[in-house]
Formats: C-alpha cells, sequence, structure tokens
C-alpha cells in the first residue's frame, strides 16, 4: 500500500435478523482504500459485496443490523457512531455511491438536473440557481451532449447508459474523497461498459478520487483496480494487488474466478463456472466455506475455519493451503473434483 | 234563532275591535320598545309555491297567513259559529234570510306594492278558488257558495244556495284575499309555477323579504300596513331537517318549531330557555276495510264484507297500550272519523274496548277456529290471512303496523304488510286495491269533509275518496241534518248520531289522533294562540327589550337591502 | 395531451348524454308524475289533472317528450322546472355552489388529512400508532355518513357549541356582519358537513396512500436519494411521496362519486341546501326537469373528477405526460 488509509474498514459485521434466522451477509470484513486508490471487490452474487458497501454509508435498511465491534474508520472519524446529521453530512458528499441500476436508482418523476442538484442544495446549501447550473456542468463532464435540455428531462427519456453517466454526475457533484461504485456496468451492453469505465477512470485521474469499484466481472476489475478484494460468504477470502491475483491466485476459489472467466481471443463453448452453489448465509458451515465446492478439500477444511495467511507483500489468502502447499500439487491435475463434474449442467465437452 | 249568528259575531266584533285597538295603541306609541326582534321558525318541507289556492302542507299555511289576509280570523277559542277577529273587512252583516253575508273592507286596506285592496279582489279571488283548474283542494267546501258580489268597492257579498251552521266559516277564513291585478293574467293551469307564487303579494302585516330556494324564507316586517306595523322585524322560515331539529332548538339557532315525534319533544322540552305548548290533533290515523272486491266494486269483499271479522279484530287491539308506547303524550287514542279538537266532536259515545278474549270467542263463532298443531285460525280450509297497504313514507305507521301485525298474531290472524312507496300508495288507495289499508286524514275543525269521505255517493262515485266503499244511509242522513243545523248546538245531537252508527258499523279500527307539541323560545311572548292555527296572531306576536338576543336587535335596514 | 383530452371530452360527453337519457327514463317510468304525489290526488279530479299535463306537454308519447327534451338539451336548456316558476337550470343553479363549496373543501380536507395521516403510518409501518391509525381509519372509513354527521353535531354544535347544526350562514346576522365576519360565518357554518365528509373520504385515503408509499419506499430511488444524503423527513415526504401519490391521485377521480352520494346525506342531517337535498325534494316531488339536470350535473361532477385525475396524474407523473 503506497497510500495513505483514506478508509479502514475492520471486522465489519452485518446481519440480517430474519424469520428463517440470523442472515450473516457480511462477517468480518476488514480492508483499506488508500487515497486515490481504486479497489476492486468481486465476488459471486450473493457473497456480500452490496451489503458491505451499503454498511459503509450506513444504508442497510431493517431487518439488517451492523453489529457492534464493527469499525468503519473515514478521514479520522469512525462512521458507525457518527449521528444522523452526521452521516448524512458524508452521504453524496465525502462518500458517493453509484448503483448498479441505472434503470431503477433515479426517481421517476424528477428531471435529472434538479435530482443531480438536490445533491448541491443538501450539502453546499446553493440556491436553487446556482445549484441547477452545477448540476449542467456536471452533465457536461460526464459527457452528456446538449446538457442543458438534458438536465429539464425526466429519466424515461434517457437511454440507460445517459442514466448511468446522470448517476455518475449525481455522486461526483460534491467531489468526493470515495465513489462506491457497485456494479454501475452490469446492466448496460458492451460498448456502453467500456464507455462508462472509461469515464470513470478518466474522472478518477482528473478529480483524484478513490473508487471502490464492485463487481462479479474480473474483466471489469482487471481494467479498472490497482487492488482486488476478493470476497465469498460474507468474508473476504483473498486481498492482492491485481497483477498478483490474475498471475499468482492463492484461494482456489479465486482460481475458479479466474478459470471462468472469458478471456480475450480463447473461443468458449460455454462459460465455464465453479460448479455447485454458494451455501445460505443463514447457515455458514463450519470450517472453510468454500470447502463443499472446493477441489483440494481435506478433513482440516472442515475442522478449522482459516485465518488470512499473509503469501506475500499486500497478499493474503483464507485458505490452509497456505499452511500446508502440497496438497495443492497433489491434486494439481485434477481442476475441478469429480463429484462437482456431474453437478456442472451438461457436464463433459 | 235565525239571525242568531250575525247580531252575536257583531257585538264580538265591536268587542274585537276595541281590544285591538288598545293593543295596537300600546305596541305602537306608549311602548315603543315592543317593536324589534328576530325570530326563526323551523320548517321541515320547503312550501313549492307561496300562491294560496295551492296549499299543499301545513308550513305553506304558515307562511301564507302572513303574507295573506282571510275576510276575519277564526278567534281565539276556535268556536265556528262565533268568535272572530277582523281581517281584510272590519265589520260583517247578513242579509237575505241569512243566505248572503256582506263584508265591508277596511277602506284603508292596502297591497303591499301600494294599490287599495277592492271588494273587486275577493270577487276574483273566489272565483279563481272556486276554479277547478287551479286545484284548490277543498274546493268542494265552497260548492254551496253561490257567488260573489262586488256592491261598491270595499263591500263584498258572498251569496249562499241554502243556510247551513258553517256559512260563515267557509267564507271568511277560506279563502287568504288575493290580488286580482297581479294574478288576472296568469294562466289558470300552470299556477302552481306562476311567479308570484315565489313573490307573493299580499295585504297581510308581514311581507316577503328574501326567499333563499332549500334554505330559508325571510318575512320582514311591512312598515307601511294599514293595521300597523308588527313587532317583530322579521319572521324567518328555516328549512331544517327533523334529524338536526332538537340540536337547532337546544342551541337557539332555532326558536320555534312544531314537533311531532316524541324524542325530539322530550329532549328539546327538558331545554330551559324553551317553552312548550301541546297543539290540539286534527289528524287521525285508521285501519280502513274495504268493504268490496279489490278494484270491484259490484262485489262484497270475501272477508271484510262481514261486520262480525271488523269488530273482531278492532276488539283484539290494545289500542291505548299501542299508542302509549309509539308516542308518548303526542298522541291520543282514536273514536272515530274525527278529532276531539273538533267543535262536533263527541268522544263519549260509545266505541269498541279492547277484549282479547272476546275477539277470539267471536272469531270462532265466525267460523275462524283454530286447527289443531296450527297457528292460523282457518274457516273451510280458507286461512285468516290478509295484506295492509302502507305507506312508507310514514314512519309512524311503518312502526305501528309491526306491533299491530303482533297483536293479530297472537289471535291466530296472518298478517302481510304490503309496504309501498307514496306515489303508489297513492295511486292504489285511488283504485281502491286493497283489502285493508293504513290510511290518515287531516281535518279541519268543521265536520263537513266527512261527506266525502264516508257519504254513499262519493263510495259510489269512482273519483270519491270514500275508498272503503262504505255505504250507510242512515249515516249519511244523521250528517246532512248536522251540516245543515244553523248552529253548533242543534247541530251536535245529529252528529253524534251519525258517529254512532259509522262507529258501530266499524268500517275501520280507529287507531290514534296525533297531536304536535310546539316548543319555543321563551323570550317570545306569543299572542291569539288559536286552537286550529298557533301562528294567526304572530304579527302582535313581541320579545320584551331586556330579553332579546343579538339576532333580535338587528333591526329592519340591514336586510331590506 | 391536447388530443387525449378532447378524447376525455368528447367520452365525457357521452356519459352525460347516457346519464341524462337513463334519468329521463327512470323518472318518467317511476309511478306517478308531478302532480300525484304532492297535490293530494283524489280531492282533484282527473279532468283537471289532465289539463294540468297538457299545459306542461306531459300529456304527449314519451318518445315525443324525449325528443323534445334532447332538442332543448342541445340548446343548453332543461326546460321550466315543473314546480316552481322559472327554468330548472335556475333551480339546480342555486344548489350546485353549496354542493361544489361542500365536496370542495371535503376533498381538499380528506386528501391532507388521509394523506398525512397514511404517510405517518407508512414512515412508522408496523409500530404502535401505525396499529392505532390503521384500526381507526377502518371503523371511520365503515360508518354511515348520517350517523357520522349525528355525531359530530351531538359533539361539536350540542355539546361544545362550537360550531352551527344547520345552513350556510346565520340566517339572520349574516348580512349585518363585516365582510371578514361573512367569511367566518360561512366557515363556521362548513366546518362540521365538510368535516364528516372529509374523515370518511380520508380514512380510505389514508389507507391508500399507506400501502402506496409502502410499495415505493423499498424502491432503488429511495437508496439513490438517502445515498446523497437527504433527509429521512426529504425523502418520504419528497421522494417518496410524489411517486406514492400517483395511485392515490386517480382514487380522486374516483372518489368523486362517493364523495357526491355521501353529500346527499350530508346536505340532509346540516340543512345544506346544496344539489343532494335538491335532488332528493325534486325526486320526492316528481319535478322531471330538476331530477335530470340533478343527475346531468351529478355525471358532469364524475366525468370532470375523471378528467382531473388524469390531469393531477400527469402533474405529478411525467411518465403520464409523454403520452
Ligand atoms: N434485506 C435483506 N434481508 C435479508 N437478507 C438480505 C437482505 N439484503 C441482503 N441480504 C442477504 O445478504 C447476502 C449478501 O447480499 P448482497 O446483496 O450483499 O450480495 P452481492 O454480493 O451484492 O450479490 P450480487 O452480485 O447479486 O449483487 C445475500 O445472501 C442476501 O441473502
Ligand atoms: S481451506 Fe480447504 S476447502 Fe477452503 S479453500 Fe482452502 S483448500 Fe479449499
Ligand atoms: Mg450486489
Amino acid at each position: 500500500m503506497t497510500q495513505p488509509a483514506l478508509l479502514t474498514v475492520s471486522d465489519l459485521r452485518t446481519y440480517f435478523y430474519t424469520g428463517a434466522g440470523v442472515a450473516r451477509a457480511v462477517d468480518g470484513v476488514s480492508f483499506t482504500i488508500g487515497t486515490g486508490e481504486t479497489l476492486g471487490i468481486v465476488g459471486e452474487s450473493g457473497c456480500g459485496k452490496s451489503v458491505t458497501a451499503l454498511s459503509i454509508l450506513r444504508l442497510v435498511q431493517q431487518p439488517g443490523r451492523i453489529e457492534p465491534g464493527s469499525r468503519i474508520m473515514f478521514e479520522n472519524q469512525d462512521l458507525l457512531q457518527l449521528d444522523g446529521a452526521g452521516i448524512r453530512r458524508v452521504r453524496g458528499n465525502r462518500i458517493a455511491m453509484i448503483f448498479q441500476e441505472p434503470m431503477t436508482a433515479l426517481n421517476p418523476v424528477f428531471t435529472v438536473g434538479d435530482q443531480i442538484a438536490e445533491v448541491a442544495r443538501v450539502h453546499a446549501s446553493a440556491s436553487r440557481r446556482a445549484a441547477w447550473d452545477r448540476a449542467v456542468e456536471m452533465l457536461t463532464m460526464v459527457g452528456i451532449p446538449a446538457p442543458a435540455e438534458r438536465a429539464n428531462q425526466y429519466p424515461h427519456q434517457l437511454s440507460g447508459g445517459m442514466r448511468q453517466r446522470v448517476l455518475i454526475a449525481m455522486a461526483l457533484i460534491m467531489n468526493p474523497a470515495l465513489v462506491i461504485a457497485d456494479e454501475p456496468t452490469t446492466a448496460l451492453d458492451v460498448t456502453i461498459q467500456a464507455q462508462i469505465l472509461e469515464l470513470l477512470a478518466d474522472l478518477q485521474q482528473r478529480l483524484g478520487t478513490s473508487i471502490a469499484m464492485i463487481t462479479h466481472d474480473l474483466g471489469v476489475i482487471a481494467e479498472v483496480a490497482s487492488r482486488v478484494l476478493v470476497m465469498y460468504g460474507g468474508e473476504v477470502v483473498e486481498e492482492a494487488r491485481v497483477e498478483t491475483l490474475f498471475t499468482e491466485p492463492h484461494h482456489p476459489y479465486t482460481e475458479g474466478l479466474l478459470h471462468a472467466m472469458p478471456r480475450v481471443g480463447r473461443r468458449q463453448e460455454r462459460l465455464a463456472v465453479i460448479p455447485g452453489s454458494v451455501p445460505p448465509p443463514t447457515a455458514w458451515p463450519t470450517g472453510c466455506r468454500f470447502r463443499d465446492r472446493c477441489a483440494y478439500a481435506w478433513d482440516r477444511c472442515a475442522r478449522e475455519h482459516p485465518p488470512l495467511y499473509q503469501i506475500g507483500v499486500g497478499h493474503v489468502s483464507r485458505c490452509h493451503l497456505a499452511d500446508e502447499p502440497e496438497r495443492r500439487t497433489a491434486r494439481a491435475t485434477a481442476q475441478v473434483s469429480p463429484a462437482a463434474q456431474a453437478a456442472v449442467p451438461g457436464g463433459g465437452a | 234563532m235565525r239571525e242568531s249568528i250575525g247580531p252575536r259575531i257583531r257585538i264580538l266584533v265591536a268587542c274585537a275591535l276595541a281590544a285591538a285597538a288598545c293593543d295596537r295603541g300600546t305596541t305602537k306609541s306608549d311602548d315603543a320598545s315592543a317593536v324589534g326582534g328576530s325570530i326563526i321558525i323551523a320548517m321541515q318541507n320547503e312550501p313549492r309555491s307561496l300562491l294560496p289556492p295551492l296549499i299543499n302542507q301545513i308550513d305553506e299555511k304558515v307562511v301564507e297567513d302572513q303574507i295573506f289576509e282571510p275576510l276575519a280570523w277564526l278567534g281565539d277559542e276556535g268556536h265556528l259559529d262565533r268568535d272572530y277577529r277582523p281581517g281584510l273587512a272590519d265589520s260583517w252583516s247578513w242579509e237575505r234570510d241569512s243566505t248572503a253575508i256582506v263584508f265591508h273592507l277596511n277602506p284603508k286596506a292596502r297591497w303591499q306594492d301600494g294599490p287599495p285592496v277592492r271588494a273587486s279582489d275577493v270577487r276574483f279571488t273566489f272565483g279563481l278558488y272556486a276554479d277547478s283548474v287551479v286545484g284548490f283542494k277543498d274546493r268542494s267546501s265552497l260548492a254551496r257558495i253561490d257567488s260573489v258580489t262586488a256592491r261598491d268597492s270595499v263591500t263584498a257579498v258572498f251569496w249562499f244556495k241554502n243556510r247551513y251552521a258553517e256559512q260563515f266559516y267557509d267564507a271568511a277564513t277560506r279563502l287568504l284575499i288575493l290580488p286580482e291585478h297581479l294574478l288576472a293574467r296568469e294562466p289558470r293551469a300552470t299556477m302552481l309555477t306562476s311567479t308570484f307564487g315565489r313573490q307573493p303579494v299580499g295585504s297581510g302585516r308581514f311581507r316577503l323579504g328574501k326567499w333563499t330556494p332549500n334554505a330559508s324564507i325571510e318575512l320582514l316586517a311591512d312598515t307601511a300596513n294599514y293595521h300597523g306595523r308588527p313587532n317583530l322585524d322579521r319572521v324567518v322560515f328555516a328549512v331544517t331537517d327533523v334529524n338536526s331539529l332538537s340540536t337547532r332548538l337546544t342551541t337557539g339557532e332555532i326558536d320555534l318549531a312544531e314537533v311531532s315525534t316524541p324524542a325530539v319533544f322530550r329532549t328539546a322540552s327538558a331545554q330551559p330557555d324553551l317553552r312548550a305548548r301541546m297543539n290540539p290533533a286534527y289528524d287521525y290515523s285508521f285501519l280502513l276495510f274495504n268493504a268490496r272486491q279489490r278494484k270491484q266494486r259490484r262485489q262484497p269483499n270475501a272477508l271484510f264484507a262481514d261486520v262480525g271479522l271488523r269488530r273482531a279484530i278492532s276488539m283484539g287491539l290494545d289500542r291505548g297500550k299501542l299508542v302509549r308506547s309509539q308516542f308518548d303524550s303526542l298522541a291520543i287514542v282514536s273514536t272515530g272519523p274525527m278529532t276531539r279538537a273538533q267543535p262536533l266532536a263527541d268522544s263519549t259515545i260509545r266505541t269498541i274496548a279492547y277484549d282479547s278474549a272476546g275477539a277470539a270467542r267471536l272469531l270462532d263463532s265466525l267460523g275462524w277456529t283454530l286447527p289443531a298443531g296450527k297457528t292460523v285460525r282457518e274457516r273451510r280450509g280458507q286461512p285468516l290471512k290478509f295484506s295492509v297497504l302502507v305507506p312508507t313514507v310514514s314512519a309512524n305507521r311503518m312502526t305501528m303496523i309491526v306491533a299491530i301485525q303482533e297483536s293479530l298474531r297472537k289471535l291466530g290472524m296472518e298478517v302481510v304488510v304490503d309496504a309501498v312507496d307514496g306515489n303508489t300508495f297513492v295511486g292504489r288507495l285511488g283504485a281502491r286495491d286493497f283489502d285493508v289499508v293504513f290510511d290518515g286524514r287531516h281535518v279541519e275543525p268543521s265536520v263537513s269533509g266527512l261527506r266525502a269521505f264516508w257519504s254513499v255517493a262519493s263510495a259510489r262515485d269512482a273519483n270519491g275518496q270514500n275508498y272503503g266503499n262504505y255505504e250507510n244511509p242512515r249515516f249519511d242522513a244523521h250528517l246532512d241534518s248536522a251540516l245543515a243545523a244553523r248552529d253548533l248546538a242543534s247541530a251536535r245531537p245529529h252528529a253524534t248520531q251519525a258517529f254512532e252508527t259509522i262507529v258501530a258499523d266499524v268500517p275501520a279500527v280507529w287507531l290514534y289522533e296525533t297531536r304536535t307539541a310546539m316548543l319555543m323560545h321563551k323570550r317570545i311572548r306569543p299572542v291569539h294562540l288559536v286552537s286550529t292555527a298557533w301562528w294567526a296572531g304572530l304579527a302582535d306576536w313581541s320579545i320584551p327589550a331586556a330579553e332579546r338576543l343579538p339576532r333580535d336587535r338587528v333591526g329592519l335596514r340591514v336586510a331590506s337591502r | 395531451m391536447r388530443r387525449f383530452l378532447a378524447r376525455r371530452l368528447a367520452h365525457g360527453a357521452a356519459v352525460i348524454f347516457i346519464a341524462a337519457s337513463l334519468s329521463f327514463l327512470l323518472v318518467h317510468l317511476a309511478p306517478g308524475d308531478p302532480f300525484s304525489s304532492t297535490l293530494d290526488s283524489a280531492a282533484i279530479s282527473p279532468s283537471v289533472k289532465a289539463a294540468w299535463r297538457a299545459a306542461y306537454g306531459l300529456d304527449r308519447p314519451l318518445l315525443e317528450q324525449y325528443l323534445r327534451f334532447l332538442g332543448q338539451l342541445a340548446r343548453g336548456d332543461l326546460g321550466p322546472s315543473l314546480l316552481q316558476p322559472g327554468p330548472a337550470s335556475a333551480a339546480l343553479a342555486g344548489a350546485v355552489p353549496n354542493t361544489l363549496v361542500l365536496m370542495g373543501t371535503a376533498l381538499i380536507l380528506s386528501f391532507v388529512i388521509g394523506i398525512g395521516v397514511g404517510s405517518w403510518q407508512a414512515a412508522r409501518a408496523g409500530s404502535g400508532g401505525d396499529r392505532v391509525a390503521g384500526n381507526a381509519s377502518l371503523v371511520v372509513a365503515s360508518l354511515p355518513e348520517f350517523w357520522l354527521g349525528a355525531v359530530l353535531l351531538l359533539v361539536f354544535a350540542l355539546r361544545f357549541r362550537v360550531f352551527p347544526a344547520g345552513g350556510v350562514v346565520d340566517l339572520v346576522m349574516h348580512d349585518s356582519l363585516s365582510p371578514a365576519g361573512r367569511v367566518l360565518d360561512r366557515l363556521r357554518h362548513l366546518a362540521l358537513p365538510s368535516l364528516t365528509l372529509a374523515l370518511l373520504g380520508s380514512a380510505s385515503i389514508a389507507r391508500y396512500q399507506r400501502a402506496a408509499l409502502l410499495d415505493v419506499l423499498p424502491q432503488d430511488f429511495i437508496r439513490t436519494a438517502r445515498a446523497k444524503g437527504v433527509s429521512d423527513r426529504l425523502v418520504l415526504w419528497r421522494h417518496a411521496l410524489r411517486n406514492a401519490l400517483v395511485p392515490t391521485i386517480v382514487l380522486l377521480g374516483l372518489s368523486l362519486p362517493t364523495l357526491l352520494g355521501g353529500a346527499v346525506f350530508v346536505e340532509q342531517v346540516f340543512s345544506w341546501p346544496g344539489l343532494g337535498r335538491l335532488a332528493a325534494a325534486a325526486f320526492h316531488a316528481r319535478d322531471y326537469q330538476v331530477v335530470i339536470g340533478a343527475t346531468i350535473m351529478g355525471a358532469v361532477l364524475v366525468v370532470a373528477g375523471g378528467i382531473l385525475a388524469d390531469l393531477l396524474h400527469a402533474a405529478v407523473d411525467p411518465r403520464v405526460r409523454a403520452q
């Protein structure tokens, strides 16, 4: 870590108290983001990425609760200790969020200009006029043509890519220290996706903003992030610099992800996936949570919950293989366990 | 005896005039403080028109009697053969063997729009009332007046076809005199919608101020009136729903109301600000049997042609209990086709007493017996079952018929309630399409109306009002003798015999006479509370200066913009 | 938008035409006529009544009367009232403003109260306060108008004497009051009848509004608003409410017929000289033209309510406006 830490999340636990039991959606997550840095957070659906992001701004709703003992240090204060007004001063101002669904993340009954300007009016107590001008400026900055007219339009009059730009404009209007982008491109088609990522990277360069880029797409990570957090079952299972992760992944889950990743130039008949499914967050297995899907799993994995092992500089992994590396070579030939192979739909080439 | 009515009335008139003069003297000059005040009177239904011949309900009469005048007012005692107060006429005399009455109009009398009132107006008014196309409902009561002539501009003469007891009453009080100059050109078939009916002009002591449709009618003192201005500045008639009546009386929004609901009467009469007074009853209700088959006058009714059955039903009903439990003090048991307030009514005649055991025995003897294990009597296999026609608009009748049904069920009769809306009721009544009907009548002090409802002629006239087809020539004869008598005293024995005859024939079960209570604010000092018309002296009512409310002090000017 | 309005107006005109025709038919087919119910039939000979009918054209075949009625209606004329001088429209003109004032006030009050209570409940859904308010509105919504009216009358007119029990103005004092006093006098008389109607309406609006808000609150754009740092109050009243109003606004149009029906009872209880009282009296007296006129006014109100709801819908929802 070259940059000084802007955000330090330590031992974040966010549980949902549902009728079906306590869902430990985020279960002891710690990480930091440096100033100007882009941190990628990847993981399969349901692994707790969004809940982590929402927890930072304390936007988790009933029946979710951030457990005592969690700490989120940002600009020298623990966000979890702020009062209502205090956290509102951070939201949209020092830390902004860009959500996954541009179709539904905008309020259908207000013009986009109004919705962008609202941020400035809330945080800078800007006049209606000034806030509006600022909103149009932001629309220009995110590359929307004819911004003055667009500002007067309603979300339903804009295309998906356009709306995502609006959301970005909304996030950046206060020049926040950190932008959390929760799968900002998932809903967009590939060319638009690339444009948006480019825009984000470009803006980050100009404004020096830190970004937490949440995605389940390693391709996106490869493009924008400098450091990556891999999450599984509500936990961080591996953390590394992006080059390290792609070249020397340690955790079997990361390996699986990389394997499943579509590669340019490699013709793919079918999307390789990690067989099996994530256990429900109300009943994490004892020991390693990836155990049921892991090709290397042995008895220790069932017994002992793996800690984060230090693999290298800035590289940690939650896998007992770090302790007993010989087990990996023993099964190096088998990428996928026979049992799991049978579970792959349409198994066999 | 022949001239007895005339002279006596003249003496009374002289006294009345003197009294009135004194009265007015004190109210006008000596005690100016008697002038002033505004009272608000509740009105249940808004009049459609204030054209007196088209009178349809009592609320209209109350208003019309303020704007218009008759030739003379019935006095406070309500005796038809004496006791009159001057109205438009200040004196009168009898002529020609009592077949003509000469009315001398007050020469100062003026219409509210300026012109003097003339004898020709009286002649015109009679013509209007007597014209069948206009639609005066009591037109039959004018049938024995031959004509009205104007001897000179202030002398009107009523000519009668024959002499009878209520001659003076018919001539002097039935007609409210109307201005010929405003009504002569009005088409008579559409009088109901004439503009005059909404903007009436009379010679009375109040004139129409403002009529707000559906809400209120305001009468203002006619300060230029030839009798002198009324004490009150203003009388407002406010359309008021019966559900809010007791509240509005209690809060003082309404000063005066005629109340016919026991619950309202109980609440309102308990208020310290209000004074209650019972009005005499002029309405009676009864179960009327059809002596003939439905719609078929030729055939006797299969059930009710039998006087025994009619009597048994009457005996089987405890009328005293039925009336008390439903009406409290606002009704009394009826004794016949009359109300006790009518001067000729005789409440001492023998009526059918409640005797349910006797009723049962009578039914048995008529062959209507109760087969073992059954609840309805039968005769030759035919059950004792009939329907009673009831108008849904009458809450009183709708309530009582249920109690009656229950009483008769205990006697082994099955009564079906045939409840219909007002229009259908009137239609079926007129067509005589019923076996039993729960009917009601409004009567006047005079008993002359009996002929229309119970005479043989009326039964045989398809348009007659003798809906139950009651026929007894002896009743007709007694009634005619009573009506032909020249005064009440000589009419009374005949009237009593007529009543005894009809009551013995049981054409109906006489159920109740309803009466209303008047509730008025204590600050009001009423005078001339005539038994038939509490409102007759409204122009002389007053409110003592010390007891006035803000509304009494508004004065006349503001509202007469 | 203009074409949409034109279509709605044409549709409304058709509705009004049908209402007018139906009421014409019904009132003429109802037993009796203007001269049988009010003028005790038996005392007046049939020939006289026939003369009256002829004088008002009621002796003509029904089809002919209907065509003549349509002809008049096309010229915007209802024809004469059969029971009072002047055209039927004059009778209506006296009553309609009173009803409009009553209904308008009740409508505004019911929406303010209903939306306020419903939103308050949604903001604390599931809490004790929400449950109490929910049960209360359920009870109020099921009360009959005249009963609630009578209760308000007893409490506020009789027991505490804060408001008058009937009428539009003080019958004697009104004209002698200052201009401000007259306005106050009118408001005091308006209070109880409009509150009766408003409470009934607001109960169902509150339930509707609560449900609509609970539908909106979990949506993504609400989370966006919170993430922007907007306060909870503004999130509720600005972002959520504006969206939740969309279905409630549609209710506004739908509630006009109910409101009109309620006004008939309320006008009776509070002696309020409006359309409901007029129509009831006119029907009782079989004043054909006035009954038909009142029905047409009712239909106009209902149609206008529908159009109003659409306009409001467009005002709060830009997606509708675009169509
Ligand atoms: N409101 C809620 N009530 C109960 N459980 C919840 C709630 N929100 C999230 N969860 C649980 O938290 C877990 C993590 O959810 P989260 O949305 O963080 O996943 P994610 O990693 O963002 O997945 P995706 O890629 O699908 O967005 C899920 O398994 C879900 O069951
Ligand atoms: S700890 Fe065991 S089960 Fe878990 S990932 Fe490592 S090898 Fe697989
Ligand atoms: Mg997510």
